[in-house]
């Protein structure tokens, strides 16, 4: 049973279609990423699934239930994109307030706030004002405040928003942490090196409709194309393998060697090795995240204009 | 749970705002100012010789304009109390009138002449005391010549009680204040009638209106709304939570307000009128409406200007305009009504001429479709002046008798005022303006 699921999910907002038919599925214990460009109504979609905004047509269902009821909202942690937590509190007293709101009860509460402050490295300054705090500090509490009540899932809008290096892979290591405890991670994020690092799967949006959806590991597959190294000692016989039918290309210190469909890397590897030459790197090629990003959605940000001249990043 | 928990954050953001401590000093200013000022009991002695000295020193000054040929010396001798142990409220006075001449002829004179009867010092002498019981002057046999002397006798005081009897404020513990000689509950019915619920309810009003105006909007601002509506808890409900949250911080300001005037004009005077202390449900529930016209268009436009703004038109509108409107409409109605009233007060009643000038006073003053428009408009709206009136209604009962012409004047003026109605009208209002606002905030996207 998918933890969260929505059905031709369409959002108006006035004329403005915010979302067309969005057909998501996330199963449970999965860290789904969400993708897009500005506008592309990736946050539309999370405050649909979390009963802030109202769908106009479609169906979509947390927990197997429908969106926007009371009783699911306490299974479920939310840090959004653009937060503003009271300055007037301290990290203690948020996560206490928000407790409370969750009906955590008053002993859990306490434990619990110094705990989850400490899991995200702000137990040292739990009872200074927010307003204290720098804007790494403000996505670590909000992080908290996310998962204090030990949701069973979690909506995280750009959780690494001004986080340094180090905080992001604190944050990815927690965020890893919730998986393994069986948490089901939904997240929005421009960082598409860290969502794949993190994310079993993603979708993306584009102008409010689903363009791409599937598992990191076969999005960024390439099919039919392989880098070949061999030891440095030999010589890459780079005629011989077009000879016998595979295009073959420099990629520095490797070689990219493109298959037809059907045809199999193993002549090549014969080949080689019938020459005696050590081979020290195959593997089939995959392509980044941001590569498929930006190859897939192929337009300019909605509102701004397109660039004269889009360079192709180059494959690694 | 989920209550106190926007209770104690509504309380937070009015501290760390210092908002909340400033209205509590504020409040505690007044309590201090109320607090430093005494109240010491008039003296019929130190009275009349204030009477005397007055007189002559008019005498001395206008004596040319009065064409007065003569002017003599007034003083006070022998004054006595028929108990001089006793408080100034429970013992009769005696004491001689001297009126000293330059000229013994002056003298003689002054009575055949000037017609300087015993009447005529009565009256004045009885104008001067007037809280002393059968005041009667009689001559006395001069000692000088030069002299006339009257024995001015009172029985006693008009009152058995320190509350009825004349008192100076004294500023600071220290600084008498002569100029005012008013009865103790005077000085109370001041401070809690003028000062307190009308000044100083306004003066909270307006203060309490612009502080909390922020609340609603900051907790709508987006990135912070989103947090709260994602919690198990229904928006009319975490909403009207709020609302609660921001009658709180008023209610407990009022609390310091009204009860620290409360308890120092007490411990001052020895009053204790519990109306007063109603007041604080009157004005918190004024607040009541405000706040749900400023919750209202917070809500509308998530703007604390836009909601200041309209609380202010609101406030102008209903208690100024239609208030005050319908309170000078209302006293034209009930005009020979009041004119008896004062009439009484100043007693009066059994002078002739005044007498006919009240058979002159109209019953009503404005045509009959002016009341009708009036009462038809009262009707439906808020009562803000009448929960003003109500609550003035409790403190004068608490300090006047039943048939004192105050209370009577009261009675008269207020008699068109019900608490049943303006409690009901109003809340009537309340619950349509939060439920407008519960309904917008409940469809609305965030």
């Amino acid at each position: 049973m998918p933890v969260i699921q929505t059905d031709n999910l369409t959002k108006h907002y006035g004329s403005i279609e915010a979302l067309r038919e969005v057909s998501l599925s996330v199963q449970h214990g999965e860290i789904f990423g969400l993708l897009g460009q500005n506008g592309a109504g990736k946050t539309t979609l999370i405050k649909i699934l979390l009963g802030i905004t109202k769908l106009t047509d479609g169906s979509a269902r947390l927990l197997d239930r429908p969106v926007g009821t009371a009783a699911i909202r306490s299974r479920v942690g939310y840090l959004p994109e653009d937060h503003r937590f009271p300055e007037y509190h301290t990290g203690a007293s948020l996560l206490d307030f928000y407790g409370a709101l969750l009906d955590v009860p008053r002993s859990v509460r306490r434990k619990r706030i110094p705990e989850t402050l400490e899991m995200v490295g702000l137990k040292g300054r739990m009872n200074y004002k927010i307003g204290t705090y720098s804007k790494g500090m403000k996505q670590r509490v909000g992080l908290a405040q996310a998962m204090f009540h030990d949701p069973d899932v979690i909506f995280l809008d750009e959780p690494t928003d001004g986080v340094d290096p180090v905080g992001r892979r604190e944050i990815r290591a927690i965020m890893q942490h919730l998986k393994s405890e069986g948490k089901t991670i939904f997240l929005n994020s421009h960082l598409l090196g860290e969502v794949e690092l993190i994310c079993d799967r993603v979708a993306i949006l584009q102008r409010g409709e689903v363009i791409r959806e599937g598992a990191v590991s076969e999005l960024t597959l390439q099919h039919n194309q392989y880098l070949v190294g061999i030891a440095p000692e030999g010589r890459f016989p780079r005629e011989d393998v077009q000879r016998i039918g595979f295009s073959v290309a420099p990629q520095g210190d490797l070689w990219e060697i493109g298959l037809r469909d059907g045809q199999s890397i193993d002549p090549v590897v014969d080949l080689l090795r019938g020459r005696g030459l050590g081979i020290r790197h195959l593997i089939e090629k995959r392509q980044t995240l941001e590569d498929l990003f930006v190859e897939t959605v192929e337009a300019a940000e909605p509102g701004v204009d397109r660039p004269a001249h889009r360079a192709r990043r180059p494959l690694s | 749970m989920k209550f106190l928990a926007i209770l104690k954050d509504s309380l937070r953001e009015a501290l760390d705002t210092k908002v909340f401590y400033v209205m509590v000093g504020f409040s505690l200013l007044v309590v201090l100012l109320v607090g430093s000022i005494g109240y010491r009991p008039v003296s019929v002695e130190e009275d009349a010789q204030r009477l005397t000295d007055r007189a002559t020193w008019l005498l001395q000054n206008f004596a040319d304009r009065q064409n007065l040929k003569v002017v003599p010396l007034w003083s006070i001798k022998d004054f006595e109390k028929t108990q001089p142990n006793a408080e100034p409220w429970n013992t009769g006075y005696r004491f001689a009138l001297t009126l000293e001449f330059q000229q013994e002829e002056e003298a003689k004179q002054a009575r055949a002449v000037q017609g300087l009867s015993v009447k005529q010092i009565q009256d004045m002498m009885r104008g001067q005391f007037s809280y002393l019981k059968d005041l009667k002057v009689s001559t006395l046999p001069p000692l000088d010549p030069k002299e006339i002397r009257f024995l001015v006798a009172a029985e006693g005081a008009k009152t058995s009680r320190a509350r009825d009897w004349p008192h100076h404020p004294v500023l600071f513990f220290v600084v008498p204040l002569t100029l005012w000689r008013l009865p103790i509950q005077s000085y109370v019915l001041f401070w809690e009638s003028w000062i307190i619920n009308w000044v100083g309810a306004a003066v909270a009003l307006l203060i309490s209106s612009i502080i909390t105006a922020f609340f609603i909007p900051n907790m709508l601002r987006k990135g912070t709304v989103d947090l709260l509506v994602v919690k198990p808890i229904a928006r009319p409900v975490l909403l009207l939570y709020k609302y609660v949250g921001g009658l709180t911080f008023m209610f407990l300001n009022t609390v310091v307000a009204v009860v620290g005037i409360w308890l120092v004009l007490g411990l001052r005077t020895n009053i204790w009128g519990m109306g007063f202390l109603l007041g604080i449900f009157s004005l918190t529930f004024q607040f009541a409406l405000y706040y749900a016209v400023s919750t209202l268009f917070a809500v509308l436009s998530r703007s604390p200007i836009v909601a200041i703004l309209m609380t202010c038109l609101f406030w102008f509108v209903f208690a100024l305009l239609f208030g005050y409107g319908y309170r000078f409409v209302d006293s034209t109605r009930k005009l020979r009504g009041m004119f008896e009233a004062e009439m009484a007060e100043a007693q009066l009643e059994k002078d002739d001429e005044r007498r006919a000038i009240k058979d002159k006073v109209p019953e009503k003053l404005l045509p009959d479709s002016v009341y009708t428009v009036a009462d038809a408009i009262h009707l439906v709206t808020p009562r803000l002046k009448d929960l003003d009136v109500v609550t003035d209604k409790w403190i004068l009962d608490d300090l006047t008798e039943p048939d004192s012409p105050q209370r009577k004047g009261a009675d008269t003026a207020y008699a068109g005022f019900s608490w049943t109605e303006a409690i009901s009208v109003t809340s009537i209002y309340i619950v349509v303006l939060l439920a407008l606002s519960c309904w917008w905030f409940a469809r609305k996207d965030y």
